[in-house]
């Protein structure tokens, strides 16, 4: 097996692991937050704030740039460095990706590392001498379990906080 | 020491994929010196300031040293900041300096083992510098972010 088709297998078993987490985001866990969110931030200058937090998500390369991001906003004198400390916002949101995407990442990264170990090379490549298995494919490209990790934080690190930007602008603008 | 493309791209990789221990490993540092997160504010409102309480002018200088400066110059700044508290009759501000000094020579060795793991057995001084300064910038990085954070909590908490 080659390292391009073990990459492709690979993000397919992240595709269906993260999206079962979407879900649950979506559903469970982002909705208290969002409501929060709606009351402190949907008003003058500040209806921007998830908006810049979704955009720092899709650019940073590893989580710990989201937290350093929500800090450093909450750690402000200005009174958008307030409004992110009412209610205890920032310390929630923390609080949130650490036991949602931190845990999920860790989880999850273990059940597809082992499950990447289990797939056997096709008898068509055992045939053209091209028997490796896939995770010595990925290590052909210096792939390891370490950036699986940041790869799973990441990418469900976006899809919480994308899952709570919608439910903000929802609930800032249908109210219940 | 001549490093390919791929040598590059795996270092690159192995530092993006340590940020997540550094956070952790700056966050229960900092969380185990209160002497730092519990002044900082207090002095910037009109409080006087005591031996033990450290500014939020000092943390800037230290992120902007941690953002452009080598970590051996950055060590050494920290040295030389540790010597002037102890002679000018701070210890305790001293002793939150030469904690902190301690915690960058422990987060410095990881350099060696990080570039270990990219395959790369004898680096040359240059290269294991050039680790030791990205690894030791973003720790200080999430150092100063954790501790201007937990200081504006906890300056919120006193005025409660």
């Amino acid at each position: 097996m080659k390292y391009q088709e073990a990459q492709g297998i690979l993000r397919n078993l992240i595709s269906e692991a993260t999206a079962q987490k979407s879900d649950v985001y979506y559903e469970y866990k982002v909705q208290g937050l969002a409501q929060d969110a709606a009351d402190i931030f949907h008003k003058d200058k500040n209806r921007t704030q998830m908006k810049n937090l979704v955009n720092v998500s899709l650019n940073v390369q590893a989580l710990a740039d989201v937290f350093s991001y929500i800090k450093s906003q909450a750690s402000k004198d200005t009174s958008t460095g307030a409004l992110w400390r009412e209610k205890d916002f920032a310390k929630n949101l923390i609080g949130a990706l650490e036991q949602n995407v931190a845990k999920d990442a860790e989880n999850l990264s273990k059940g597809i590392w082992d499950a990447l170990k289990k797939i056997k090379p096709k008898q068509s490549d055992l045939e053209k001498s091209e028997s490796k298995e896939i995770i010595n494919a990925l290590g052909d490209g210096g792939y390891n379990q370490a950036d699986l990790k940041r790869t799973l934080r990441l990418q469900l690190v976006r899809l919480f906080v994308q899952h709570l930007e919608a439910h903000y602008i929802y609930s800032a603008r249908v109210p219940s | 020491m001549s490093l390919t493309t791929h040598d590059r791209h795996l270092i690159e990789r192995a530092l993006l994929n340590l940020q997540q221990d550094l956070m952790e490993r700056a966050v229960k540092d900092i969380d185990a010196i209160p002497e730092l997160y519990n002044a900082v504010k207090l002095v910037e409102r009109g409080g006087k300031k005591r031996d033990g309480d450290v500014s939020r002018t000092q943390l800037t200088a230290l992120l902007n040293m941690a953002r452009s400066q080598p970590a051996d110059e950055i060590k050494s700044y920290i040295k030389k900041r540790v010597d002037r508290r102890q002679k000018v009759g701070k210890p305790r501000e001293a002793a939150f300096w030469d904690a902190l000094l301690q915690k960058l020579k422990s987060v410095s060795l990881l350099s060696s083992g990080l570039l270990a793991d990219c395959g790369i057995k004898n680096p040359d001084k240059e290269l294991l510098m050039e680790a030791e300064t990205k690894i030791v910038g973003s720790y200080l990085q999430h150092v100063v972010a954790h501790c201007r954070y937990r200081t504006q909590f906890t300056v919120e908490e006193v005025q409660a």
